[in-house]
């Protein structure tokens, strides 16, 4: 694999919630293996994005897109398009932790279930290397059929993104993963986004620019609907090259 | 020219930086104010005031430390970016170069009280003109940091190059003393050596401005200077 390999081609993609029209001519691309963050102030247009990746948006009426995605040369925001799918080759993880009200064990094999019928050995195994993947193995090996909701906010964060994990998909969105745990747990989440790069595309939607400045390979800033900036983070941070960004990155926004 | 920034949402990380840039102005006053006071000193033979300019020194360096430990509390409490972290970043080095002004300048005004006299026969013209070319430099790169003109921070950067001019004609003029007359072989050593302090304020200025260079700009200076050729190397070859 080449260094910087598209995974997500995004190509004058518009969005509109009714009449609102929230993202305006958006064209970059994500690349593949690497981590992509998306800043930008509330209402930005960031989360929308994000959500069109696995189209999210789909369970909303009068939400519509236009422009192509392309993923494996194919148009996400296609309507024939298999949804279920899309959202196993694109997983999501979002704000706060949204276990099952189940068990550890069950909220891993009800996503694999979704998708395929594997024997409960492989089921087992494939939630182990889930759990593993996140670090969690060790401290929920001997509760797996305990409920989920034991856990703390950080464990159960890294459990949705396990859960997300075990159906093995190409690309990771997460959507503000860490905003509602405390340092340690994301510092847990973030050590883990280095890990998971090698194996998957991540795609984080922050409000917390040195997140985005730790963990991210590349930043996309957008205001007001539109992407204003795409450059890789230490440029970004250091020497962003447009005057907006560089505002909001330094704290100098009206 | 960097268009004038707006405010920051955060008013006291405005002040704070504020106070940042007013404690490297002070500093920079400090070491131009000492400079010129050698230089008068020098220019007047009358060497009884240097101890005292040469304790002056002290100050600099409690600011060189108020400096840096301002610049690593910003650092840590605001985390900066961009610009702002350019500027910190910067300060936390320029504050070290003054000091290093202070201490070069403190320097020659010991070699002046150890002289105690300096014989009318001894020209000090060429080490006169090179000390205000440095005292030149230093007071315009004030003007171009706070003016933020970017063509005077490269036009001063370029122009250490007199310096270094200075510096080897100094040097042939002193060592050409040195070897006509014998009885100057002690006044001349310590006059070398306060040359080539002065030579070496000029680079700490040269410094100074690539950081600030960098600030405004964000990018490095386009290639490395060429310092003066070395003059040992020069005279053993001649």
């Amino acid at each position: 694999m080449t260094d910087n390999q598209v995974a997500i081609s995004i190509q004058k993609v518009d969005f509109y919630y009714g009449a609102y029209h929230a993202l305006r001519n958006i064209n970059f691309d994500i690349n593949a293996k690497k981590v992509t963050a998306m800043i930008g102030p509330s209402g930005c247009g960031k989360s929308t994005l994000l959500r069109m990746l696995n189209r999210m948006y789909d369970l909303y009426p009068n939400q519509y897109a236009k422009g192509n995605i392309l993923f494996d040369d194919v148009n996400i925001l296609d309507k024939d398009i298999d949804l279920n799918i899309l959202r196993s080759r694109i997983g999501m993880v979002f704000q706060k932790p949204t276990p099952f009200s189940m068990s550890i064990y069950e909220n891993i094999a009800f996503g694999i279930k979704l998708y395929e019928r594997p024997s409960s050995a492989r089921i087992q195994e494939k939630i182990e290397t889930a759990l593993r993947q996140v670090a969690l193995w060790d401290e929920v090996k001997d509760r797996l059929h305990r409920s989920a909701l034991g856990l703390s906010g950080g464990q159960q964060q890294r459990l949705c993104i396990a859960r997300a994990l075990a159906v093995e998909p190409e690309v990771l969105l997460l959507d503000e993963p860490t905003s509602a745990l405390d340092p340690i747990s994301t510092a847990k989440i973030e050590e883990l986004l280095d890990i998971l790069k090698e194996k998957y595309t991540i795609v984080l939607v922050t409000h917390n620019l040195q997140q985005a400045a730790r963990c991210a390979d590349n930043v996309a800033f957008f205001y007001s609907g539109g992407l204003i900036e795409v450059n890789d983070a230490a440029t970004l941070f250091t020497k962003p090259a447009q005057a907006k960004t560089h505002d909001y990155i330094t704290g100098r926004f009206g | 020219m960097v268009d004038k920034l707006p405010e920051h949402t955060v008013s006291r990380y405005e002040q704070e930086l504020e106070q940042l840039r007013s404690m490297i102005l002070r500093m920079f006053g400090m070491v131009e104010n000492q400079l010129t006071q050698t230089l008068v000193v020098l220019r007047d033979r009358k060497i009884d005031t240097a101890y005292e300019i040469a304790l002056h020194d002290i100050e600099i360096d409690a600011y060189e430390k108020m400096v840096s430990a301002f610049s690593i509390q910003i650092l840590a409490l605001r985390s900066p970016m961009a610009i702002d972290l350019r500027e910190i970043v910067s300060a936390f080095k320029v504050c070290v170069d003054l000091e290093r002004i202070g201490d070069l300048i403190a320097g020659m005004c010991r070699r002046i009280v150890q002289i105690k006299t300096i014989n009318e026969n001894i020209p000090l013209s060429g080490l006169l003109t090179m000390g205000r070319q440095v005292q030149e430099n230093l007071r315009q790169v004030v003007i171009a940091i706070t003016t933020q003109d970017q063509k005077l921070m490269l036009h001063l950067w370029n122009a250490d190059d007199i310096v270094d001019d200075l510096y080897l004609s100094v040097f042939t003029e002193l060592t050409n003393l040195m070897e006509k007359d014998s009885q100057y072989i002690w006044v001349c050593s310590h006059l070398l050596f306060m040359v080539k302090n002065l030579e070496r304020i000029g680079d700490h200025i040269t410094n100074i401005i690539e950081s600030y260079y960098y600030v405004f700009t964000g990018d490095t200076l386009p290639y490395q200077r060429v310092g003066p050729v070395d003059v040992i190397e020069d005279t053993i070859e001649s």
